[in-house]
Formats: C-alpha cells, sequence, structure tokens
C-alpha cells in the first residue's frame, strides 16, 4: 500500500453482496477486481496483485483455504482477509490456518471493514469478537502447564488479556487505553497471537479442533 | 503452476451394457470398459469355453456379479427397441444354443466319446440361464419405466416355466442316468441335486430382490432428508420471507424478524455441540434471543468454555439478563456484546454497549434496576458486579461468581 489507498480484490459468489460491499467500502480502498468462484479468484489475485482479498469463505468449486493455497507465492505481497456469514468454527480456524490474516463476518460495518482492510494491507491481523473467543478457548488451560509447552503453544498471560478484550467488543485503541498500552503494542501481541494459532500444534487445539470436525 | 482445472479422471465402474446385448450384456460391458471391438470380447469367452467351458462359468459369474448400466437404459434401447432381446428370442437363443450343443454331443458320441453325463447337465443350465435372463429382463424394464412393478407378460411367463422345466428334467435325468439312485451312498447326491436345482432356480430372484432392497433404502434416506430440509425451511425461512413482505414499511420489524430468523437458521446448520438444556452458554443464548425479539436491536453472544446452570449461577444469569435488557432498553446502541468466560470454579459475564452511558450517582435511589436486579442480587449471593459507565462513551458490566 505504498500509495496511500490499499487496492483491494472481492471474492463472494453473492453479485448483491460484492455491489453492497463496493458501495460501503469504495471510497476507502481501491477495488480493483471481483471474483464469484475459486478459479476466478486466483486468476484475479494472480494478475491484479492485490494488497488484500476479501474472501468468502464458502466459493463455488471449493473454499476460501483453496483459494490461498492455490495462488500460493504468486502473490507474494498480498494478504486474505476472511469474511464470512458463517460463524462455524471450523470455517474461521481452517481459514486462519490456511495463512489468513484475519476473519471478520459479514455484519461489519462498512467502516469497520475499511479499518479492517488498512490494517490487514499492513501487515497486522484482524480479530472479530468471535474470533478472540474461539483462540481463547482453543488455547484455553495453557497457563498453569506453562513450564512443558513451546512458546507457541501457550499464549502469554498478556495476549489473553489483549484476546479476552476483543471477545468482549472492545476496539484496539480501547483495549490499548484499558490495559494502559500503546496500540502499537496491542498489534504486535495481536499478530503473534495469529502466528500462534497458525503454526501451533498444541495437543489442545488439535483436539478441540477435532471435536469440531476440523482437519 | 497453473490451475489444475481438469477433474480428475472418472474411474468408470464395470457395468453390463444395456444396449447392443445379446444375453445379459457382459460381453458388451467389458468392451465398453476396455474399449475394444466387442466381437474379441465375445470369441474370448467363445475360445475360454472350449476349456472345460471356463467361457460359459465367467460369463455367468459376471453376469451375476456386475450390475446392470442403469444410466443408459432409460434413452438408449427403450425407444428404439434395438437393445436387449425380448422373451421369444430368449427362448429361441437359448433353445437353438441348446440344439447346437447337442448336435455337437451327437457328433463326439459318434466320433467315440462318452459324453451322457454331460447332457442333463446342459439341459440344466439351459433352464437356468432361461430363468436369469427373464429376471434380468423384470430388471430392466423396471428400470425402464422408473418405478414400481411390470406386470408379468406371458411370454415372461412362459420363458420362467419353460426354465424351471428344463432345470428340473436335467436334474432328474442327471440323477437317474448319470448315477442311478440305486447305488448306496447317492442320497447325499440326489440331495446335493435338488439343492442345487433351487439354487439355480431361486438365486436370481433372491439376489434381484437383495439389491432392490438395498436401492430403496438409499431412495428412502435421500428422500427423508429432502423432506427435513424443505420442512425446515418452510416453517422458517419461508414464512419469515412471508412476514418481510407484509411488515415491508416497518424498517425496525424487518430487521428484526431477518435478525431472528438468522439466528434460527445458524443454530440449525451449525448446531453447538453437545449443548444441553442445562448448560450456561444456552441460557445466555436463549436471553440474548429473547432480548433481540423483544428489544429489536443485536445482541452478539461470545462464550469462552461452558458450565452447567446450577444456584450458583442462576443470580448471575437473572443479573445479567437484566443488564442486557437495561442496555437495550436505555442505551440507544443498536448492538449490545455480551462476553461469557466459565469453568469449573467460575463464571463471569461482561454485558457492554456503547450508548449514551449514564452516571450511577445521578440514577434516582427509588430505581430498582441498577442498584438491586444486577448489583445487589450478586453481592447478596456473594458475587462481585462491577458497573462503569460514562456518558456518550457507552457501559460495561461486569458479574464475576465462584461456582464451587
Amino acid at each position: 500500500m505504498s500509495s496511500g489507498r490499499p487496492t483491494v480484490v472481492l471474492v463472494d459468489d453473492h453479485r448483491m453482496f460484492r455491489t453492497g460491499v463496493r458501495a460501503e467500502i469504495g471510497e476507502l480502498v481501491d477495488v480493483l477486481g471481483e471474483a464469484e468462484d475459486v478459479d476466478t479468484a486466483v486468476a484475479a489475485i494472480v494478475e491484479l496483485q492485490p494488497d488484500v482479498v476479501l474472501l468468502d469463505v464458502h466459493l463455488p468449486g471449493g473454499n476460501g483455504p483453496e483459494v490461498i493455497r492455490r495462488v500460493g507465492d504468486q502473490a507474494p505481497n498480498t494478504y486474505y482477509l476472511a469474511l464470512s456469514v458463517s460463524d462455524a468454527a471450523e470455517d474461521v480456524i481452517a481459514t486462519i490456518r490456511a495463512g489468513a490474516r484475519g476473519y471478520v463476518t459479514k455484519s461489519i460495518s462498512g467502516q469497520e471493514l475499511a479499518d479492517a482492510v488498512v490494517r490487514v494491507a499492513g501487515g497486522d491481523a484482524v480479530f472479530s469478537p468471535r474470533l478472540a473467543g474461539f483462540v481463547l478457548d482453543a488455547f484455553a488451560g495453557s497457563v498453569e502447564i506453562a513450564e512443558v509447552d513451546e512458546e507457541l503453544d501457550r499464549l502469554s498471560p498478556r495476549e489473553r488479556d489483549v484476546m479476552r478484550l476483543i471477545a468482549r467488543g472492545y476496539t484496539y485503541r480501547e483495549a490499548a487505553s484499558e490495559l494502559f498500552l500503546s496500540i502499537k503494542t496491542i498489534e504486535t501481541h495481536v499478530s503473534n497471537v495469529l502466528r500462534k494459532l497458525q503454526l501451533s500444534n498444541r495437543n489442545e487445539l488439535a483436539r478441540w479442533a477435532s471435536d469440531r470436525r476440523i482437519v | 503452476m497453473t490451475a489444475p482445472n481438469a477433474p480428475a479422471p472418472e474411474v468408470a465402474q464395470l457395468r453390463r451394457a444395456s444396449s447392443g446385448r445379446v444375453l445379459g450384456g457382459v460381453a458388451r460391458g467389458i468392451a465398453n470398459h476396455l474399449g475394444i471391438p466387442v466381437i474379441w470380447v465375445r470369441l474370448g469367452f467363445v475360445g475360454l469355453t472350449l476349456i472345460s467351458g471356463a467361457g460359459v462359468l465367467g460369463y455367468a459369474i459376471l453376469w451375476a456379479l456386475v450390475p446392470l448400466d442403469d444410466a443408459t437404459v432409460p434413452d438408449a434401447d427403450s425407444k428404439t427397441s434395438t437393445g436387449g432381446p425380448s422373451s421369444e428370442r430368449a427362448i429361441l437363443l437359448v433353445l437353438g444354443a441348446s440344439g447346437v450343443l447337442l448336435g455337437l454331443l451327437l457328433l463326439a458320441t459318434l466320433a467315440g466319446l462318452d459324453l451322457r453325463g454331460f447332457v442333463p447337465l446342459a439341459l440344466a443350465g439351459a433352464g437356468a440361464a432361461l430363468i436369469w435372463l427373464r429376471a434380468d429382463e423384470d430388471h430392466r424394464e423396471r428400470l425402464r419405466s422408473g418405478v414400481g412393478r411390470v406386470a408379468p407378460q406371458r411370454a415372461g411367463i412362459l420363458q420362467v416355466v419353460l426354465g424351471v422345466g428344463l432345470v428340473l428334467v436335467g436334474l432328474i435325468a442327471f440323477g437317474v442316468g448319470g448315477v442311478g439312485f440305486t447305488q448306496a451312498g447317492t442320497l447325499l447326491v440326489a440331495v446335493a441335486v435338488v439343492v442345487v436345482g433351487i439354487a439355480l432356480v431361486v438365486s436370481p430372484f433372491a439376489l434381484r430382490l437383495w439389491r432392490e432392497r438395498d436401492d430403496e433404502r438409499r431412495a428412502r434416506i435421500r428422500s427423508e432428508e429432502r423432506a427435513e430440509i424443505a420442512a425446515q425451511v418452510h416453517d422458517s425461512v419461508l414464512q419469515s420471507l412471508a412476514l418481510i413482505q407484509k411488515n415491508a414499511s416497518d424498517a425496525g420489524a424487518v430487521s428484526r424478524i431477518a435478525r431472528a430468523q438468522e439466528r434460527d437458521l445458524r443454530r440449525w446448520l451449525y448446531p453447538a455441540s453437545g449443548l444441553s438444556s442445562s448448560s450456561v452458554r444456552k441460557a445466555l443464548e436463549d436471553m440474548a434471543a429473547e432480548v433481540e425479539d423483544t428489544y429489536g436491536v443485536r445482541v452478539d453472544v461470545v462464550c469462552v468454555g461452558d458450565a452447567k446452570t446450577s444456584e450458583r449461577t442462576t443470580p448471575l444469569l437473572h443479573a445479567a439478563r437484566e443488564a442486557l435488557s437495561n442496555a437495550a432498553r436505555h442505551s440507544g446502541a443498536n448492538i449490545v456484546s455480551v462476553y461469557a468466560e466459565m469453568d469449573d470454579r467460575s463464571l463471569t459475564v461482561h454485558v457492554r454497549d456503547r450508548g449514551r452511558g449514564f452516571d450511577l450517582a445521578t440514577v434516582p435511589p427509588d430505581r430498582m434496576g441498577v442498584r438491586e436486579s444486577i448489583l445487589g442480587r450478586l453481592e447478596r449471593h456473594g458475587g462481585t458486579a462491577r458497573l462503569s459507565s460514562d456518558p456518550g462513551e457507552g457501559t460495561r458490566i461486569e458479574l464475576v461468581m465462584e461456582t464451587r
């Protein structure tokens, strides 16, 4: 996003929804193109090289994680933000583990969505309250057994505090002032949590995921 | 790496052909499967038959085991009727083959070979072939006509009767002429002969019954699933859409109906695993739904962990409900967030809105809501409640209860 507004490709199989999102955030970001299924999405992303892909989780011919995998390193500077109507844990976690930098639901307001796009374009992570709740659930109870766990497999007390506030509906700014931290520090914590969510092979996470039929 | 677009080549299952067949469609099916001219397959079967009849045996086994290619049935041969043998043709075919066989046997006998024991077996085999052909033809016709039973035709009945007769004659001839019942210990042979006879006659029908039952079961499961989905859509989505059309001018009502419908559908599509009626999570979600329906605001609930409701959690849930409806009624915010964290030791619930907020000091002392129903209630039961609210910033309420 060297030239101000981040560039975006919209991937969703409902044209009405794409039109709506374009109208809501079109003033704040540059929408380069749209796609409606896995194949057109991969082609559009590789061709347009956007800063951010707004990615629906369920698509004809596959799903969001598949788009991320198929583009692979053909769009090295592109970040993904999942935008879905699904609140199901398996969808959320599968998309994050495929490499998305965040997950928001379609009920988000236009302003919030534009903020989220800017944040993701800058390399930060975006957590909806529900995603933060999933994270706390998945990493539950790891504080007491800290000494046996790898660093990747648990949340630090600070990260846990940040996740709690986000789960309660706080913005990054509100969380920063509540915890007497800078916004930059909050962003670092959130990015670390995202990395752990993507890389951890913690037993708890695996079991929690299998309970909810996540691969 | 370009898009691996092409679908993986479908591994075709070997199926008996429905059109372009002479008997059971086995040779045509194999030819189609391997992509070679059918004449080679047929010659192969004939050639194998010269080796102690292995070709006939192999054909019979494949006939029994390889399913019919039902996909090509309806359009392939019902109209053009170039396909399978009718009953008359089948009878002629088998009788003709038997005649040729008998002629060959006669020749062989004339040439000095003793093949008398073989004749009855050939007769029984021809009879069995007739019955199998008939059973197979019934199956085809059922597929062709879609569903239900096909009225038996006279030629079909004749074919089965003829088949049973041939089997009987063959077996009796085998028993009397070939081995002879007079010899000691041949009772066993007789029994075996009868059993084989019955098996030959009955097995095609038994096999068909078994296959049908399987197909019917699958179809029933499919239609039950469909009916359930249709019922769900009808009871919920269609009703809501009708309500929305009726209330199209009332934006508040429309969004309330849509929200309630969304919640309902979500619960059906993504059922939370193992949520019992006595779970705190469920209680909170029900409470949120009720407030949404009553006040038309959106309530987002995020839960971490779960716990069973008990006399320790009930006061907190009551206080939470009060906090929630206060927020919905007075704050002016259109979203209220509920966050709950629980394990087997404690339960914490946060309720927050971004509405207009208030100053607790200015609330008149006779107002029961906040002081009594929320703060007082929790403290009486040994929990803690904290409230912070700034005018213009919204209200945050934290409720904590040790649960053991």
